[in-house]
């Protein structure tokens, strides 16, 4: 006999019940788990389907960086079911990310190494990725902070410092009689006369027109003798005796040392003029030293990298730090993708293989990178390690980075007044024009 | 009732009426430029106006301000030197070319074994995309490794030490106008040498019968001849050498200290560079008006002349 099994009607609800409740913990439980990088579990299903337009500049001065991003957002993207765009723009990335911000469209996340308070109108609060790479990695170095968190909250996650070493010519310091490099601004410009008189000048950018080098070499100097640009208040600061101090000493710099072109390097101008063996010494990441090893041999060989002298206020490293943010206008599955995205490239295990393959041209800025082994192993790049807590952002005397800080850099106010110094050889003069110049940036600020 | 064919008669009837009438012709053929020209660049340019009157920032709302842009406009430094530098480049670099142009078209116009060649040749610095012309005018200019200075200095000795190029304010400004007379001698050269051989033979000979000698004869019968096509020709170059952005961007980015600074590089710093998209736009609106006169003037010159003959 066949016997069929009667379902009741309480029955049939307490099963569709357990099955809807089943579903919806399935699904509540895959929102609430952390995205995985390669390598981790399978990615949530609330980023399936995202897309992030990312928009930021080549690393052209070391495209080894380039490819370790590209593969990490591949395999990111495959796991997550999360589409990546890459754009990468060289001379026009200012006007791109202005039209992005305006229209909306374009780009979600973008890499830049100008201040990121310029745009903290237009960027989205980031704090709960930064605060969780912060906790991985020992608390954000104050740089860091300083440069991405605009007082109430992060608008960006900083993806690392470049540091600027001393580059010079061992070689020829030594026929100048000197095994070490000068440990302070008077023994360097003794050498640095020696070394002119021997048709080796130094080279330090100075002048508005690297955008780089500009906005590290000047500071080097200007802090070594006690100048700054702020007052913690956010009052200007660069009037003073330190700054004069430290314009006489760069006229005389110049004069008794210096390359006469110095004063209107761009970034690469230094570069080049040291590895066809112009200058004996500049203000540099290590972006002389990698392409001096496969095509100047002979300069790689003889040159090599320390920390900056001291002067009477001290020793200061001066760092730039690019950062990444995500543009307020990315909303929903899209902006959860995108801090997701960040949240896991900018984890320790992935953003080390960033590092390395820079050998100290982008270092980190969480301490406990100090352990990992990301240190360039070439001897000459161990500077690297030395400087990583050594150096200063541009404006690091206010609490946090300013709008007006960061147009004084774009506009290179620093370097320019220590150019302005060495043409007409007035400080006073030099100095008045600087401040001229931050007066006309208020308008802008 | 019409049957579909009948309608369709009406309506082929319809169009080739619009299409033989003069009155109609020409209004349809002008429209898709019309239209064209009101999308890209009319509604630009009206929509860079309105901006100008607001206080719009990067990421922010446009709110009316008034004049207010161009009250700080005129208390904003660099604008003040972007002001004169431009007028100082853009009256050199004209005024040269135009001299060179007229010296050029002069020297092609007398026949000459290769001419043809030289004529190709003279055209490259027109042709040639500007951004890869002024890497190139980078890399023999460059301070620190300049190779204008290296051939100068190291190989002729004709200079003890590096000529400052794009160190020194006054050669900053000097290199740009050179760079930009280099670019643009081509133009005019070849369109005065076009005018020129258009000028009637006859009238050139009557001249030479008279006793006019050949600097005279240039200056009182050929010239006045082709000063319409020069008028077009300066006009055009004013309103290109004014607005120059490519060349001061990529060779000095308005340096050193500002000495380089023109009108279109300025309201490129201020509305991408500082994110003040009101206050550039109000910089490209301050270069109206003298572009109009320039216009309106060239205009009223050539319409005199056309008169008078």
């Amino acid at each position: 006999m066949n016997q069929t099994k009667r379902v009741s009607r309480r029955k049939l609800l307490k099963a569709a019940g357990l099955v809807a409740i089943g579903a919806g913990a399935t699904t509540l439980a895959a929102c609430a788990a952390p995205a995985a990088g390669p390598g981790g579990s399978s990615g949530p299903v609330v980023l399936k389907g995202a897309t992030i337009n990312w928009l930021g500049g080549a690393w052209s001065f070391l495209p080894e960086l380039d490819p370790v991003i590209d593969a990490f957002a591949k395999d990111w993207g495959t796991q997550n079911g999360v589409t990546i765009n890459f754009t990468r723009e060289s001379t026009n990335l200012g006007a791109k990310i202005q039209t992005a911000i305006e229209t909306g469209q374009g780009a979600n996340i973008i890499q830049l190494a100008d201040a990121p308070a310029q745009y903290g109108k237009s960027l989205a609060d980031v704090s709960t990725v930064a605060e969780a790479l912060s906790a991985e990695g020992g608390g954000y170095l104050p740089a860091g902070t300083f440069q991405c968190n605009d007082g109430s909250r992060w608008i960006a996650v900083p993806l690392g410092q470049h540091n600027w070493f001393m580059n010079y010519r061992q070689d020829w310091f030594k026929e100048a009689g000197y095994d070490k490099f000068p440990d302070n601004f008077d023994d360097l410009l003794v050498a640095g006369t020696k070394l002119k008189a021997a048709g080796h000048p130094f080279g330090w950018t100075m002048g508005d027109k690297a955008g780089g080098d500009g906005n590290a070499a000047p500071y080097i100097m200007l802090w070594a003798f006690g100048g700054k640009e702020f007052n913690p208040d956010g009052s200007i600061a660069l009037d003073s005796k330190e700054t004069l101090a430290a314009l006489d000493y760069f006229i005389k710099f110049h004069k008794q040392a210096g390359d006469p072109d110095e004063i209107a390097y761009d970034d690469g101008a230094n570069n080049t003029a040291f590895n066809q063996g112009k200058i004996s010494l500049t203000a540099n990441v290590n972006t002389i030293y990698l392409p001096a090893k496969k095509n100047f041999p002979a300069v790689a060989e003889g040159m090599n990298h320390a920390v900056p002298p001291k002067g009477p206020a001290g020793r200061f490293g001066a760092c730039t730090l690019p950062w990444w943010g995500i543009l307020n206008k990315t909303t929903g599955a899209n902006l959860d993708a995108a801090k997701a995205y960040i949240r896991d490239f900018f984890a320790i295990k992935n953003l080390s293989k960033f590092y390395q393959a820079g050998q100290g041209y982008i270092l980190p800025v969480l301490p406990k990178y100090e352990t990992e082994p990301i240190w360039p192993s070439d001897p000459k790049l161990a500077i690297a390690k030395e400087m990583f807590k050594l150096a200063l952002p541009a404006g690091y005397n206010l609490k946090n980075q300013s709008k007006l800080s960061s147009l004084m850099q774009t506009k290179l106010v620093v370097g320019k007044m220590f150019a302005a110094a060495a043409t007409s050889g007035d400080p006073r003069k030099a100095l008045d024009g600087a401040l001229k110049d931050i007066s006309d940036l208020k308008v802008l600020a | 009732m019409a049957s579909p064919s009948s309608q369709n008669r009406t309506t082929g009837a319809f169009v080739s009426r619009l299409f033989y009438r003069e009155s109609t012709l020409g209004p349809i053929l002008l429209s898709p430029g019309f239209i064209f020209l009101i999308v890209m660049m009319a509604y630009p340019f009206v929509y860079a106006v309105y901006l100008s009157f607001t206080d719009k920032e990067s990421g922010g709302p446009a709110n009316f301000t008034g004049l207010e842009n161009f009250q700080k406009l005129f208390s904003y430094g660099p604008y003040g030197r972007t002001v004169i530098n431009s007028i100082v480049y853009t009256v050199f670099a004209l005024a040269l070319k135009f001299l060179g142009g007229l010296g050029l078209a002069s020297i092609l116009n007398r026949p000459f074994v290769g001419q043809r060649y030289v004529k190709a040749l003279m055209l490259l610095p027109w042709i040639m995309p500007t951004v890869f012309s002024t890497m190139i005018w980078q890399w023999i200019l460059a301070p620190g490794f300049s190779v204008a200075n290296i051939i100068l200095v190291e190989k002729l000795h004709i200079f003890s030490e590096n000529l400052p190029f794009l160190r020194d304010e006054r050669f900053a400004m000097a290199s740009l106008i050179g760079i930009n007379i280099w670019r643009g001698l081509p133009f005019f050269g070849i369109t005065f040498l076009a005018a020129i051989q258009g000028v009637s033979v006859e009238i050139l000979e009557a001249a030479k019968i008279d006793g006019a000698s050949p600097w005279v004869a240039f200056w009182r019968v050929t010239f006045p001849i082709i000063q319409p096509i020069v008028m077009v020709v300066v006009l055009i170059s004013t309103i290109g050498t004014i607005g120059d952005f490519d060349l001061p961007f990529l060779l000095t980015r308005g340096g050193p200290n500002d000495a380089t600074s023109l009108f279109s590089l300025l309201s490129y710093q201020l509305t991408f560079g500082s994110g003040r998209i009101g206050l550039g736009a109000a910089v490209t609106m301050t270069m109206f008006p003298l572009l109009t006169a320039l216009i309106v003037a060239s205009l009223i010159m050539v319409r005199r002349r056309q008169q008078n003959d």
